[in-house]
């Protein structure tokens, strides 16, 4: 499956993401049996049993029948899904290799997804990894272990950017391989038809998946700085341009807001959670603002 | 296409094609990005193409237009007629004509004199400014009168035009040289004292090599003229230079003007042409023609001399000339020398030997006998009877032996010298150095060619044969230096006084040597006379000379020698004045002059007073402007009447009528706009408006370059 090649996420981020978890644990009942209150909400949630009211249990859960019929206080427990099954999908294509260094778009990308798995896997659920590509092909299934993490970051380590992604095939496996209510989150540049991840939201959410969207684009990609003659060469196919990047520029930028403004409205009317990431932006600041929007009561 | 100052920088224009390469160039060397938002990018390069490549074509245009404008700016087109005006010329309403009626102006053409081409084009000039501007004003200037305007500004209407062409009609070539440069710099001083405008400055004239020395004024007069506004127009009225002699200088070389006595006239010619030339010299005495000469083969360039010995049987003034035949240039074909034939030729001889020995020797060699008729006559006097006198009744004087000279007689030597007398000084046992050098040398009178030393004795040759007398090249010397002459292996100079030869005074050369190689007769020239000194004696006191045969000769040629420069005295130049001094107790105050004029026409008499001042009266003639002979009449007290001739010649600078040549004449004229009609085409264009567009092409280069920079830095072709 994955070889014994681990790359290490970065200790600084890693630090950071665990002082996040104070919310988890306060609302988790019982480390071992790892049920907690989810900030990713679980896919379903079955009735368990009765128990008597205590001061200080939230009046939701009350079973106002009972009081009816008995005269009686009593709560409703729930057995909910705390394992949450995540699925990250990470988009390989090869527009995802623009950049240099630690703004390239795919590292930045696997940095974030690995830093998102760790944080799953601490609280117990289980996490899978889809490389997207041309096939779609899949890494890495859900497991829950911590040592699983180490699968995960080999498996995005593994991956290089190339060709082109086909997001309904990259969608199509997702379903496959959680056909269950989960969590998917899309680690892409989105440098695709827009009807097609159009149709591929819309066939997550009809699975009432919770859907979060990184948008990741380079600075060079939202500002076009380019001066003089430039050669522009296709990272996904023989295209190329040679022009003077100046007189393209307020066009290219009206284009990319286009496309930037379909995605965004498409996201909010399937409710997806769509976050534009600039790959210059610290990566805690990224997962904290995701994280503290999720655990907004 | 506009005619265009410096057209060969108009080959520059291939530089047009280096923005085109740079554009290609910068093309072709371009920064790659491999890039993913590629839908994007050609969604705009499809949006922009075309607004994309109107803004390169229009980029390069501009950079080629900047190119363009600044190789054209740099040639300094012109925009002519109807264009200059549009553009703001000025309608050339002022008109300045410089008319060469110089000496050389008379020379012959093809087509009638230099002046009458001159006045043809001029009244076609006049005809084609009444003709194309509104009331033009002109002003026309002759070259050998440029501070007097013939006309100054005067409208070309009826009356102004008639007066015009009656002075042209009238207009004879003057009899002095000129060159233009005198008029430039008179239309110079018009426009920058008087303030006014020359609109087109035409020059008309002949245009010879003589006016266009490398480095003269008159490019640069007409470099001022130009910058100033003023278009140059130039006329040339002569098609070639056409071959010219001219008599250089008639003198009289050899001989004494006294009766009885042959004298010989040198002529010199020279050939201004350009080929080899023959002339035929016809020597004349007053009407009366002599034997012709003939001298071949004069080179180009060169000169040959003619001589005519001749003879005159009673004393009197004898009007001489030498004539040349006819060519293209006749004024300077006649030079004329009057000379006054004397009955005898007073020389003074000073001897302050004892007994007057030296005087004997002297004497004897200068007038032998009455049958050897040399026409001298010496007067022998000590040292002590010398006054302060008039000295310029004498040929020639000798000093001889002389110890100390009376106060002021010193001054007078000088005098006699410097007005072209011949002093000739022997050594000999009466000379102190100290006081002969203070007297005579440069501290005193200033007559003498080096510092006098000591008394020195040389003993006697080995060689019986061998001489001590070792004559250079000089007139006195030249019946001996042609070939070797035994009489002079047997002259011996055992004394003699030392000369200072390394202080010569200016002027001063060594016409002879001692066997033992030091200088022993210097030679000087002092104002117009000449100073012979002699480091021996004139007897037989320190050689053996005197009794030498080649001793006769010597002092003959000598005196020969010191009495030329005054015989040759009585000429002048056209437009040198000539002033005649005399004592009001002498003279009387009214004299009479005779004027040529013409050298067909009989003389003119007027009779004039003199000024006066004090004791002396002094008649002046400035005017000579005729070449001939002029004679002033006084009348002596006791009636006696005493005529002076003095012949004027003309100045044969302007006689070389070589043209410059068309190469040289642009050569000079880089960089000044002009036009320049050649003979035979002058149309009497009178110089159309000229705007120079050179200002305007740089403000359209300034546009397009703010153009060029703000359109290259929009597409991003600058880097900031």
């Amino acid at each position: 499956m994955t070889s014994a090649s681990p790359r290490s996420l970065d200790p600084e981020v890693l630090a950071r993401i665990s002082a996040l978890e104070f919310r988890a644990r306060h609302i988790v009942e019982g480390l071992v049996s790892g049920r907690h209150a989810s900030p990713f909400r679980g896919g379903s949630a079955t009735f368990a049993q009765h128990r008597q009211y205590s001061a200080g249990d939230d009046l939701r859960y009350l079973d106002w029948k009972i009081w009816a019929k008995s005269d009686r206080l009593y709560v409703k427990e729930f057995e909910e899904e705390t394992n949450l099954r995540a699925t990250l999908v990470l988009d390989a294509s090869a527009s995802m290799n623009y950049g240099a260094a630690d703004t390239n778009k795919f590292a930045y990308a696997r940095l974030l997804a690995g830093s998102l798995a760790y944080l799953l896997l601490r609280q117990s659920d289980s996490v899978g990894l889809i490389v997207g590509d041309e096939e779609g092909r899949t890494t890495l299934p859900h497991r829950n272990q911590q040592g699983h993490l180490k699968s995960l970051l080999a498996g995005m380590t593994q991956a290089k950017p190339a060709g082109k992604i086909d997001f309904s095939k990259t969608i199509a496996r997702v379903l496959d391989v959680e056909p269950k209510r989960g969590l998917v989150v899309f680690f892409s540049d989105f440098f695709v038809d827009p009807e097609s991840i159009r149709r591929g939201l819309q066939q997550l959410r009809q699975r009432r998946h919770d859907v979060v969207l990184f948008h990741l684009l380079h600075d060079d990609e939202i500002e076009f700085p380019f001066q003089g003659t430039t050669r522009f060469e296709s990272l996904e196919g023989p295209e190329m341009l040679t022009c003077d990047p100046v007189g393209l520029r307020r066009d290219y930028k009206a284009a990319l807001e286009r496309f930037l403004g379909t995605l965004r409205r498409n996201c909010a009317s399937d409710r997806v959670d769509y976050r534009l990431v600039r790959t210059r932006e610290p990566m805690d600041a990224v997962l904290s603002a995701l994280l503290r929007e999720r655990m907004r009561p | 296409m506009p005619p265009v100052l410096h057209p060969w920088l108009l080959a520059g224009l291939g530089l047009v094609a280096v923005p085109i390469l740079i554009h290609l160039i910068h093309r072709w060397r371009f920064r790659r990005v491999e890039w993913g938002a590629m839908d994007f990018l050609l969604d705009s390069q499809r949006k922009n193409r075309r607004r994309l490549w109107l803004q390169e074509l229009l980029l390069m245009l501009l950079r080629v237009a900047a190119v363009a404008l600044i190789v054209l700016a740099v040639a300094r087109p012109q925009a002519i007629g109807g264009w200059a005006a549009w553009l703001g010329a000025s309608t050339a309403r002022e008109h300045v004509v410089l008319l060469d009626d110089s000496l050389s102006m008379g020379q012959k053409t093809p087509t009638g004199t230099a002046l009458g081409n001159a006045k043809a084009a001029l009244t076609k000039l006049l005809d084609d400014l009444a003709r194309r501007f509104e009331s033009p004003t002109v002003t026309i200037v002759r070259t050998t009168r440029p501070t007097q305007p013939e006309f100054s500004r005067v409208e070309l209407n009826h009356t102004n035009r008639s007066a015009i062409d009656t002075f042209l009609q009238a207009l004879v070539p003057s009899n002095r040289p000129d060159s233009p440069a005198a008029a430039l710099e008179w239309a110079q001083g018009w426009v920058r004292e008087e303030g006014r405008t020359i609109d087109v400055l035409h020059l008309i004239g002949d245009y010879q090599e003589k006016d266009w020395p490398d480095g003269g004024p008159i490019p640069d007069q007409l470099r001022a003229l130009a910058n100033a506004g003023t278009v140059i127009n130039l006329m040339d009225v002569t098609t070639k230079a056409e071959e010219n002699l001219l008599l250089e200088s008639v003198d009289v070389v050899q001989g004494l003007p006294v009766a009885g006595v042959s004298l010989v006239l040198e002529a010199t010619v020279r050939n201004v042409s350009g080929r080899p030339q023959q002339a035929v010299l016809t020597p004349h005495v007053g009407h009366r023609p002599l034997t012709s000469q003939t001298l071949s083969d004069i080179p180009a360039g060169g000169s040959a001399e003619g001589r005519f010995e001749l003879y005159f049987a009673e004393p009197g003034t004898q009007d001489l000339s030498v004539a040349l035949e006819q060519d293209a240039l006749a004024i300077d074909n006649i030079r004329l020398l009057p000379i006054d034939v004397a009955d005898s030729m007073p020389v003074l001889i000073v001897d302050g030997s004892a007994a007057r020995r030296d005087s004997l020797f002297l004497s004897l060699a200068l007038d032998p006998d009455d049958e050897a008729g040399t026409g001298i006559a010496p007067e022998v006097r000590d040292p002590d009877s010398l006054r302060p006198e008039d000295l310029s009744r004498y040929a020639a004087i000798y000093l001889l032996n002389i110890g100390r000279l009376p106060p002021s007689v010193a001054g007078e030597l000088h005098k006699y010298v410097e007005e072209g007398g011949g002093l000739a000084i022997f050594a000999g046992d009466r000379v102190e150095p100290e006081r002969f050098n203070a007297e005579l040398g440069p501290g005193g009178a200033d007559i003498l060619p080096a510092p006098v030393g000591e008394r020195v004795r040389v003993e006697s040759a080995v060689d019986p044969s061998e001489g001590d007398l070792r004559p250079l090249e000089h007139p006195m010397f030249r019946f001996f230096t042609k070939e070797r002459n035994s009489y002079l292996g047997t002259i011996a100079i055992p004394d003699r006084i030392e000369l200072v030869e390394e202080q010569l005074a200016p002027g001063s050369r060594v016409i002879a040597r001692h066997r033992d190689g030091a200088a022993l007769i210097l030679s000087r020239s002092v104002g117009r006379g000449r100073v012979v000194f002699i480091a021996t004696t004139a007897g037989d006191a320190w050689t053996s000379w005197p009794q030498n045969p080649t001793y006769v000769v010597a002092m003959l040629h000598l005196n020969e020698y010191l009495a030329a420069p005054r015989l040759n005295r009585s000429t002048s130049t056209i437009g040198a004045p000539w002033n005649l001094s005399f004592a009001v107790s002498e003279f009387r105050p009214q004299v009479e002059i005779e004027r040529p004029t013409g050298l067909q026409s009989g003389p003119m008499s007027r009779t004039v007073q003199a000024d006066l001042a004090g004791s002396t009266a002094t008649v002046k003639l400035d005017d000579a402007e005729v070449p001939g002979f002029y004679r002033v009449t006084r009348t002596r007290i006791d009636g006696r009447r005493e005529t002076t001739t003095r012949a004027f010649n003309i100045d044969v600078a302007d006689s070389d009528l070589n043209k410059i040549s068309a190469d040289r004449l642009e050569q000079q004229l880089q960089g000044i706009p002009h036009s320049l009609q050649s003979a035979g085409e002058t149309t009497g264009d009178a110089g159309e408006s000229r705007f120079e567009l050179k200002d305007l092409l740089v403000a359209i280069l300034v546009f397009v370059l703010v153009g060029e920079q703000f359109l290259g830095y929009t597409m991003s072709f600058h880097r900031p």
